[in-house]
């Protein structure tokens, strides 16, 4: 049986969401239609004006419907002069429910991957040397994810925060709180042990 | 139902890339010992308590086997003998090099070990933090050698001996001719071809001559993970 076109509509529509197939999407679209029509239109209308607002951040790169976001703007985040380098926003809110750091975020929104054509421009390299050239910045955090795309866009980054003369460093790699040293992998066991600490 | 003699024997093989597949897997290409380079779908691996994860990274030595006869094949057992080989800034930079060099010059699934043993071996001085030119220059001779564009670097086009004290330009698909004032010195030549890398004028001329010599199986599309790099040299 064929739905008419603007149900069809709707739920081709529904697909382009991450891990929403065919049937999941038919199955939402007669949730919010049977059920749910108030919900429907206000997803409607904040998709609208989220995908119309929302723009990069003109210092941290991250998403953010006004020109600069709220941590940017709050001036006692750039107090201590640290500045986190994460790969997308959803880092930046990990860290942030960690509530051990008060420093400002730099969001390059993806790593260097040569393989996928992804330079140093491409995730916003050049403006973040402008930032490390105009700001007061005392040290770069580098908490790119432990991969060797991560790693090689650390050490680039490191590479240009020598050059401006600023510390940077790399956030520590090791086991995970409540596991077992018997089932964590080889390499992050090597990185826990040439990463020790003195106690 | 699969049978078992669908089952590729356990090979010897680097991951070169990886690329999300659906929710949970990955598209990988690898470079295998027997095989030459396949890509193959490695189901599941980007679930949260997936083993896998860790292993499926670029230079660490696996042992894979897959099934499935098409030009995408299904990883069926991922396992890992040792763990990755330690790169780090120019080291690292140069792996991207070598992968983005495999991943644009190898066809498929046409078996070439030796540029295999030559990348395994280039992968391991790079760990060693010894010599990147030379390292860098011997893999890409011995590509250019296996993939059937190498040239000779004892004799020129017209047969002769290379000359210490003769200039030298490189004629694509064909070889060194002997030309005065030409781009590559005899001496830097000989220099290469017997893997001395020790002066600075040798160093710089087997990159340009490597370089040129790849030119015109790369196309018009640049290689990347040259940019890494060239940061260091506008400083």
């Amino acid at each position: 049986m064929k739905f008419s076109p603007l149900i069809t509509e709707l739920i081709e529509s529904l697909t382009c969401l991450p891990g929403v197939g065919p049937k999941s999407a038919q199955r939402m679209a007669f949730h919010l239609l049977e059920r749910d029509r108030r919900g429907g239109n206000a997803l409607a209308d904040s998709l609208d004006k989220a995908m119309h607002q929302v723009e990069h951040c003109i210092t941290c790169r991250t998403f953010t419907e006004e020109v600069q976001c709220q941590i940017c703007k709050n001036p006692k985040r750039a107090e201590n002069g640290q500045l986190c380098i994460v790969e997308t926003p959803a880092d930046v809110i990990a860290f942030e429910q960690t509530g051990h750091y008060f420093g400002r975020y730099f969001v390059l929104m993806g790593h260097l991957s040569p393989l996928d054509g992804i330079g140093p421009n491409e995730i916003g390299l050049d403006k973040l040397e402008l930032l490390l050239k105009q700001s007061s910045i005392s040290e770069v955090i580098l908490a790119t994810n432990p991969t060797v795309e991560g790693e090689a866009t650390a050490h680039y980054i490191a590479d240009i925060c020598t050059e401006y003369q600023i510390k940077a460093s790399r956030i520590a790699h090791g086991v995970p709180v409540g596991s077992e040293l018997e089932y964590v992998d080889g390499t992050t066991l090597s990185h826990s042990l040439n990463g020790r600490s003195v106690l | 139902m699969h049978k078992a003699s669908d089952l590729s024997p356990l090979c010897a093989a680097y991951l070169i890339h990886s690329r999300p597949f659906s929710e949970t897997s990955l598209i990988v290409e690898l470079i295998t010992e027997s095989h030459g380079r396949i890509s193959a779908v490695a189901k599941g691996v980007k679930r949260k308590n997936n083993i896998n994860k860790s292993t499926l990274q670029p230079f660490r030595p696996l042992l894979v086997s897959w099934r499935g006869h098409g030009d995408l094949k299904t990883l069926v057992r991922i396992d890992s003998p040792t763990l990755a080989l330690p790169l780090s800034r120019d080291f690292l930079y140069s792996g991207l090099y070598l992968n983005e060099l495999v991943l644009r010059l190898l066809a498929k699934e046409v078996s070439q070990p030796q540029i295999y043993s030559t990348y395994h071996a280039t992968l391991l001085a790079l760990s060693k933090q010894q010599d990147i030119e030379s390292a860098l220059r011997q893999f890409e001779l011995t590509l250019l050698a296996e993939l059937g564009h190498g040239f000779s670097l004892s004799h020129d086009i017209d047969g002769y001996p290379i000359v210490v004290d003769m200039g030298y330009r490189l004629i694509p698909e064909q070889g060194l001719k002997a030309l005065i004032n030409g781009p590559y010195q005899g001496e830097t030549i000989l220099n290469i071809a017997n893997n001395h890398f020790c002066d600075k004028i040798t160093r710089h001329q087997a990159k340009q001559l490597t370089r040129q010599a790849l030119a015109p199986l790369l196309g018009s599309k640049p290689l990347h993970s040259r940019a890494l790099f060239s940061r260091k040299k506008s400083q």
